[in-house]
Parts: structure tokens; C-alpha cells; sequence
């Protein structure tokens, strides 16, 4: 068995008093794409906020590579190569389009950015027009493409996206999963939270399910796809 | 002939060189639900922005209930009876639940007295199953239940049209079906709704007329299966993965 990219063991995390995750263990491989799926409140969102050095967690560990990180800073993971899209987009309002966008590889040196730049835009055509103008400014879904885009910019190797398809019409969706997919064939490890089972599980090589902060179930995809209680909890057939 | 409820006669919006909405006419008559869907950009947000008076269109005139509005204050359309919800949804976090409902009640369309701000706040908040939540602040509150609250801030104004902007987003197929149960019971309330939303199962099962808006124009208007096959509305929004998997559901 390859060595774990990502590994996560017996986690608990939370806020403040209150526990949301309970001894949540997991592992991603290089070349993964990884689906985490649950009911909202499930604590899919804290679990990425605790794998990315965001959220403190108050037992158990996380390791990149192998090495220890539970007690690092955001940066060292990012350092890393590993960068979180987080729910809700956070852009800086008060820069440009693109401004948002270069921040994303502000830690990598000149090389290439250029046509990253051109690679978002291309994956993300509505951007183009508004490159110059106000984040704050951008339609909902705009703003989802530049908080995806700018996560891309950082040419992360484990890339962690919190609400891939929200806000976007059902053509941004698969322009942005064909992306998703292309990277991933080029070898970027995929962690995604999706309320649309459907779109996350058949893309999914590995896939957990959350409930109530703990995972109940695990699987390829395509397998957990056609499982019944997926079906019946998720998918509402 | 009686009057629409609502209407636009060529309404349009520009920012800069961007027409964001581009000679837009359509109305909507008493007890309808309307879908409203177009790609991210197309300008449905300003749509529900000019209608409420957000903010004012640089050509057209808005109409409700025949009466032209197109130059009211927002403040005044809320107390005539329009209200909205907002896409990016921001409640007073750490308000518990029902003072963030009691706030819509006080400002809205009935003005409501405290006290009858109150009794209006919690009877809102049990049409759209929150009640149990009326206490807590509103930033424990999960992606489905926020939704639920800006919902139930909007209705404590009393509206008769309310204009839904992405209502559904992040919610996964079950809470779909919750949600949808609850705007169906706020329709059948009295309210006419105007429904923005990239869910498009929850759009072909509540409304009975869908408009189309891409890059600020108006491209199709008519039933949901008829807009759904119609090649254009594929081409620019729902995509070409969708439309086979209509076709896959239908044999
Ligand atoms: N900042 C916070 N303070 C207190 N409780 C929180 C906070 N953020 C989340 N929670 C609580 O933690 C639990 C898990 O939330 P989390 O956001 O991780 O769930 P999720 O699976 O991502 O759901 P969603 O679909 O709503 O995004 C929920 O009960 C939520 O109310
Ligand atoms: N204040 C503004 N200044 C400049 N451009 C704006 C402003 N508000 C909106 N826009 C632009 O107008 C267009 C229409 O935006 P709008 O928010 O109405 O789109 P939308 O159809 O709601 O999209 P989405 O589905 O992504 O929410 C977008 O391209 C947006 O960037
Ligand atoms: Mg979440
Ligand atoms: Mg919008």
C-alpha cells in the first residue's frame, strides 16, 4: 500500500465546548479524489478546517506526508502543497478579480503564473470580463469561480474544496468538474465536500460518509452510489 | 382586465460598460410561482434587486399591482407587500433565532407592534419547522436551517410576492425535498413567489412557468419541460451532461 498523503486519526474537533467530529480516522493517497458526504451539520466543513490547520482539533492527529502537523500553523500545511477552498468563498471585496486571483500563487514565485492565470480563466470563462473589476462586485457564482480559481492559482498538490457546485448553474458545474477531473488525471490529490451526492460520488475514488461527526460509511464512489442507504438518505429515490 | 401583480416594462440595468440586465419585460400575475433561471452572470440577483429597490434601473418601468414603483425606496415596496431573500445570507450571528425574525417583522409590510412582532415571528418560524431552533444564536445554525431563517425573515414582513434568490443552495437532495415542502405550504398561504434557483429539481417540481435570463436578455418563458428542451436554455445553462440525464430518466 502507498504511504497516505493525508492522514487523519481519531480526530476530535470542534468548538469551543462543543464536539463535532468524534474520532474521525481517514486516509487519502496520492492521486486520490476523495468525496465527503453528509447532511448538513454532519461537520463535513469542520473536518476540512481541522485537516488544514484552520481548527485546532482537541484530540488525535493529522499527518502530511507522514510528518505530524496537528500542532502546526495553517502555513506549514500550506507550505506543504496542501490549500482548503473553504465554504462561503472569502474573497477580498475591496481588490480586483484578478488581484484575488494572483494571491493564490503569491507563495510560489513568478514561474508559470501567467498561465495558470490563463488556465483558470479558461476553466471559468464569466471571469474574464470582470478580471479588472471588484471581487465584491462578482454575482454569487462568480464568486464561488474565483474562490475555486484562486485555490488553483496555488498549484496545490492535495487540493480541499468545501461546496464545489454552490451557486453554480448546472453548465459552470461540468466545466468546473472537467477541470477538477483533468487535474486530477494529471496527478492532483482531491478532497471534495458535496451536497450534490450524485456529481461527488461518481467522480469519487474513495468516498466517506459523515453522520453526526463520525464516519458510518466507506467506499469507492460507484460503489457507495448504488448502495441503499446512500440512495435513500442522499439521493431521495 | 385586472392588472398583474408584477411587471416589468423593458427594464434595464447597466454597470459601466455591463448591461447586467438588458430590456427586461415580463409580469407575473396573483398565485403564480415563477422560476427564474440563466447561467452565473446572467443577472437574475439585479433582476430581484430593481424589482425591490436595491437599486433603480436606468431604463424601463417596474409595476405592482398596475402601480408604477420603479422609483420607490425599498423600504417603501417592503411595507406594499415585496420581500426578498438574499443569496449570500447574513444573519445577526450571535441574535438567537427568533429576535433575528422579530427585526423582519417590526420593518416589514404589517409594521407589526412588539408585541404582535413577536406572535408573527414565531408563527413564521413554525411554517418554515425552526421553532425548535427560536432560541439559539443564529450562528450555530446549519447551511440548511440559515436558509430557513432568511426565509422566515422575509415572511415576517408579510409579503404577498417574494423573490426567493437561491433558497436551495448547499442543501443535498433530501433537504431539497424539505425545503420544497415549505415553499409549497408558503404558496399555498397566499404568497406569490418568484423562485431564483441553480437546483433544477426543485425548479421542475414547483414551478408551473420558468423565465430564462442569459447575459442580462430574456430567452425563454413557458412550462418547465417545454424551457427544458429547448436547445438554447441547454446550451447556455443546463449543459449537455444534464440534458442526457433527462433523457436517460425519461426511457
Ligand atoms: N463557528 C461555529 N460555532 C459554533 N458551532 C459551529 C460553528 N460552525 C459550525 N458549528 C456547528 O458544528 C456542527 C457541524 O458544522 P459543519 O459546518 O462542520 O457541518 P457541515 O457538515 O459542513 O454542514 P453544512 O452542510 O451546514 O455546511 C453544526 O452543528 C454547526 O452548528
Ligand atoms: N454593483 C455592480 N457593479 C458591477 N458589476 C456588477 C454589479 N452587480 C452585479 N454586477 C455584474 O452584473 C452581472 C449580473 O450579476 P447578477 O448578480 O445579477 O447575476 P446572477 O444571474 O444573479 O448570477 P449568479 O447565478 O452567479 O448569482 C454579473 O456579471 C455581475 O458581475
Ligand atoms: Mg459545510
Ligand atoms: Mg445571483
Amino acid at each position: 500500500m502507498t504511504e497516505a498523503l493525508l492522514e487523519v486519526r481519531d480526530l476530535r474537533s470542534g468548538y469551543g465546548d462543543v464536539t463535532v467530529l468524534w474520532d474521525v480516522s481517514l486516509g487519502v493517497r496520492p492521486g486520490d479524489f476523495v468525496a465527503i458526504v453528509g447532511s448538513n451539520g454532519a461537520g463535513k466543513s469542520t473536518l476540512l478546517a481541522s485537516v488544514s490547520g484552520m481548527l485546532r482539533p482537541s484530540q488525535g492527529h493529522v499527518l502530511l506526508d507522514g510528518h505530524d502537523m496537528t500542532h502546526s500553523p495553517a502555513e506549514a500545511y500550506v507550505r506543504r502543497g496542501l490549500v482548503h477552498v473553504p465554504q462561503g468563498r472569502r474573497l477580498f471585496p475591496g481588490m480586483t478579480v484578478e488581484e484575488n486571483l494572483l494571491l493564490g500563487a503569491y507563495r510560489r514565485g513568478r514561474d508559470g503564473v501567467r498561465q495558470d492565470l490563463e488556465r483558470v480563466l479558461e476553466t471559468f470563462p464569466p471571469l474574464v470580463p470582470r478580471l479588472h473589476g471588484l471581487a465584491g462586485r462578482l454575482s454569487g457564482g462568480e464568486q464561488q469561480m474565483c474562490a475555486i480559481g484562486r485555490g488553483l492559482m496555488g498549484r496545490p498538490r492535495v487540493l480541499l474544496i468545501d461546496e464545489l457546485s454552490l451557486g453554480l448553474a448546472p453548465v459552470a458545474v461540468d466545466a468546473l468538474l472537467e477541470a477538477v477531473r483533468r487535474l486530477h488525471a494529471d496527478g492532483l490529490t482531491i478532497v471534495v465536500v458535496e451536497q450534490d451526492v450524485q456529481v461527488a460520488l461518481e467522480h469519487a475514488t474513495v468516498a466517506y460518509v459523515l453522520e453526526a461527526g463520525r464516519v458510518t460509511l466507506q467506499g469507492s464512489g460507484p460503489e457507495l452510489l448504488t448502495d441503499p442507504r446512500i440512495r435513500a438518505a442522499y439521493l431521495g429515490v | 382586465m385586472s392588472d398583474a401583480l408584477l411587471r416589468l416594462d423593458h427594464v434595464t440595468r447597466r454597470f459601466g460598460g455591463l448591461v447586467a440586465v438588458n430590456d427586461v419585460s415580463f409580469s407575473v400575475d396573483e398565485g403564480e410561482i415563477v422560476g427564474l433561471i440563466g447561467p452565473n452572470g446572467a443577472g437574475k440577483t439585479t433582476v430581484v434587486d430593481l424589482v425591490t429597490g436595491v437599486q433603480r434601473p436606468q431604463g424601463g418601468e417596474i409595476f405592482l399591482d398596475g402601480g408604477r414603483v420603479t422609483a420607490l425606496p425599498a423600504h417603501r415596496r417592503s411595507r406594499m407587500g415585496m420581500a426578498r431573500t438574499f443569496q449570500v445570507v447574513r444573519p445577526f450571528a450571535h441574535l438567537p433565532v427568533r429576535d433575528n425574525v422579530v427585526v423582519g417583522a417590526l420593518y416589514g409590510h404589517g409594521r407589526a407592534p412588539m408585541r404582535e412582532a413577536r406572535r408573527l415571528a414565531d408563527e413564521v418560524l413554525e411554517m418554515v419547522g425552526l421553532a425548535h431552533r427560536a432560541a439559539s444564536p443564529a450562528i450555530t445554525l446549519t447551511v440548511a436551517d440559515r436558509k430557513r431563517l432568511e426565509l422566515a425573515r422575509a415572511l415576517a414582513t408579510r409579503p404577498r410576492l417574494l423573490l426567493l434568490d437561491e433558497a436551495m443552495a448547499g442543501l443535498n437532495a433530501t433537504e431539497v425535498d424539505e425545503a420544497m415542502e415549505v415553499i409549497r405550504r408558503v404558496h399555498a398561504s397566499g404568497v406569490t413567489l418568484v423562485v431564483i434557483e441553480h437546483v433544477m429539481r426543485a425548479i421542475m417540481g414547483l414551478c408551473r412557468r420558468v423565465l430564462v435570463l442569459e447575459a442580462g436578455r430574456l430567452i425563454a418563458d413557458g412550462g418547465p419541460e417545454t424551457v427544458a428542451r429547448d436547445p438554447e436554455v441547454i446550451r447556455a445553462y443546463l449543459g449537455q451532461r444534464w440534458a442526457e440525464r433527462q433523457e436517460a430518466g425519461r426511457d
